[in-house]
Formats: structure tokens, sequence, C-alpha cells
């Protein structure tokens, strides 16, 4: 099995844009939101509270709204690519 | 030593005691002068040494006379003031007698005055430097001879005269400057210059009368403990820094507040509070799992977009 069958270079680029969609935009207010939290929680052994870094995280949330969005419109991708690609079907199982 | 420790002030001082001009100038302005006799010859326009030491406190606000007699010992030591026997420094004692340094005010200045007024005018800036060796020097002095006495101290007085006499390169080359400045001091002799650095402000900015400076070497240390109420402690204590970002990362997933935290902290807070930390760092290690999910979904979507082999393998094993 070739590499390339797994996805055929005509339609890679708009799979995974389908499929993943806007990831890197949650990864990015993810990682500052992780960051706040770690360093809340190693400053104190005892944490008061997180709800003022959540409130801090939360306006910056809409990569979510566009990825629940999109949600349904990446699955179908998927289960089409699975169902009818069979390098491919065998590469998720893995 | 423990001079810093036996500083208490009541009040905050008058000028700022580390800068000898200014306590110099107080003083000038505090101390009362008096017809006085010793040994048999009047003196006039003297002061005894006890109310020196009593001025000198006054104006620093410290308690501590010895304190207050080293600062006094700078002051002579740029002849400021002397004995009237011109044979020992400042001592505390009432039954000897100083008087101020006067400078002859004449307009017609011989050559030979003008140029000491000038040497001793100009080197202020200098200064500033052997002002605040001598400062810690002093206090070595005072520790080597608690008595103080005439003898010991010369050659200390000694050491400052060569300062004093010492002008700049920079004062040589401008003989006109120096002539305005001798003439603008005839009235007066010029005040001290110099920084007594054991009554120096600490550095940091942080540091102030109710936060104790971070530095265990700051003066104002054990000042700062005694009215905070806290224990001199013996030595620096280890406190692992907490603020960087790193070692959680690879902590378990999952791991429990409780295992998280030292023992006595665990017991010192109640079930309820115990529930409720657990509940908090759960909230945490689910974002760092969510991040960590989120980074092996992007590696995947960046290798079916490469398809190479080496970087597959990279995020599978």
């Amino acid at each position: 099995m070739k590499e390339s069958d797994i996805l055929p270079v005509e339609r890679r680029t708009d799979f995974l844009e389908q499929v993943f969609w806007n990831i890197h935009d949650i990864i990015a207010v993810n990682t500052r939101l992780r960051d706040a939290l770690n360093k809340r929680q190693k400053s104190y052994a005892v944490v008061e509270q997180i709800g003022d870094i959540l409130l801090d995280a939360i306006p910056h949330f809409s990569p979510f709204v566009s990825y629940g969005a999109h949600q349904l419109y990446g699955k179908y991708e998927f289960e089409k690519e699975k169902s009818s690609n069979p390098a491919f079907s065998a590469f998720v199982e893995v | 030593m423990s001079i810093g420790g036996q500083i208490t002030p009541r009040r905050s001082p008058i000028v700022y005691p580390a800068l000898l001009s200014r306590v110099a100038e107080a003083f000038r302005n505090r101390v009362q002068l008096s017809d006085q006799v010793k040994d048999g010859l009047t003196y006039k326009d003297v002061f005894d040494g006890r109310e020196a030491v009593d001025k000198i406190a006054y104006i620093i606000k410290t308690t501590d006379r010895n304190l207050a007699l080293l600062l006094g010992r700078a002051l002579d030591a740029q002849k400021f003031f002397h004995a009237v026997t011109y044979d020992h420094r400042l001592r505390d004692n009432a039954n000897d007698l100083y008087q101020f340094r006067t400078v002859v005010a004449s307009p017609f200045n011989s050559g030979e005055l003008e140029e000491e007024e000038g040497s001793v005018k100009t080197t202020a800036a200098p200064l500033l430097n052997h002002g605040s060796e001598y400062a810690s020097a002093a206090v070595l002095t005072s520790q080597s001879s608690p008595t103080p006495s005439g003898e010991s101290d010369s050659g200390f007085g000694d050491l400052i005269e060569g300062n004093i006499r010492a002008p700049s390169p920079s004062q040589l080359a401008q003989p006109d400057a120096r002539r305005a400045n001798a003439n603008v001091a005839t009235d007066d002799a010029p005040l001290p210059t110099g920084v007594f650095t054991l009554l120096t402000d600490c550095y940091s900015p942080t540091c102030s009368r109710d936060r104790l400076c971070y530095s265990i070497a700051c003066p104002r240390r054990l000042e700062q403990q005694a009215r905070l109420n806290m224990k001199p402690q013996p030595g620096l204590k280890k406190q692992i820094s907490k603020e960087s970002l790193g070692e959680l990362v690879t902590t378990e997933p999952g791991t429990l507040w409780i295992h998280s935290v030292p023992q006595e902290i665990v017991n010192s807070v109640s079930e309820k509070e115990k529930r409720r930390q657990e509940a908090i760092n759960e909230v945490i290690y689910t974002e760092r799992d969510f991040v960590r999910d989120m980074e092996y979904l992007r590696d995947v979507r960046n290798f079916l977009l490469s398809m190479s082999t080496v970087s597959l393998k990279r995020i599978l094993l």
C-alpha cells in the first residue's frame, strides 16, 4: 500500500479542511487557557478560584462555535472517505 | 555587628541621614554654640562632644549613640569641626570641646589659601566614593577600637585628607572656575560631602519600612523584622519556584489534588474545601488533557497533509 493511497492528492487538502476545520484556532485558545490554569495551580497550593481565568478565556471561545457548527459536515466527509477508500479505512483503524 | 539592630527610629529622620552634607547642614543649624572653659582657657563658639552626639542622634532619629558618634566622626574626618585642642576625634563626652572649621573671609585671598579652598571645594563629586568607603571603614574602626581614641583614628583622618587634597585633572585644568568656587565659599567652610552607607536606603524599590526586603543583607532588614514582629531567621530558606511552566505538563494525567500538595496543607483544610480543590484540579487537568488531544489531532492532520512515513512513526510511536 502506498502512502498516497490513504488520501489521494487531488482531494487531500479539501478533505483535511472539512474534517479538521479550525483546529488551529481551538488549540490556540485552549493553550492560553491551559497555561493560565497551570500557572494558577502552581502558584497556590490551595487554589482560591479559577472562575476569573475562565471568564477571561470565554470571550475568545468563538472558534468552538465555528467548529461545532461544522462538525457534522466533517463527520460526513470522514465517513464517506472511510466507506469508499479501503486504504483510508485501514489507516484510521490502526 | 549589631549596630543595625539597635537602630530604633521613633520618627522619620529630619534629613536623609546617609548624605553627610545634609546631616552637616542640619547639625550646624541646630547645635548651640557658647563660650566654654577648658584647662583654664576660654574657647569661643564651641560645643561639647556629648551635645554633638545628642544633636546627631536627634537629626537622624536614632537612640543608638554609637551610630550617631560614627556619623559625627564621618563629619569631623572632613574637617567640618575639630577638637579645640586639635588632638582627638569626636568623642561622646561633655568635657571635650569642638569648634567648626572657619575659613578666613578676605577679599584679598592669598594664592596659598585660595588653592586650599579650591581643592577642598572642587572634590565634591569624587568624594562621594571616598565617603562611602569611609563609612564602611568606620564600622571596622569601631570594632577594632571600641574606646575611641585620637591615636587610633589619626591614620584614618590622614587617609581622608589625602583624598580631599587631590583635585581631579579636569579641575586642575580650570583655574578660573576654581577661583570662583573659592570666593563663593568664603563665609562658611564647605559642607562635608559623602555617603554614609550604614544609613543609606536600600536600592531595592520594594524595600520599605513596612515591607521586608528580599535581600538578607539589607541593612534595614532587622528593623523591618522588628516592626513586622517577625522572628529573625538564622539563614536563607529555600523557596521552590512555582511560577514557571513545564513541570506540570509531564504530571500524570488525573493526579489527585491531595497527592499534589504537602500533607500539612491537606490537613489544614476542611472536607468541603478538599472536594472543591479536587473539582478545580479536575477542571485544570481536563484542560491539559484536552490541549494534548488537540495537539495529537493536529499532528495527524499535518501527517496526512505531508504523507511522510517518518512523521507517521513519530505520531504513532
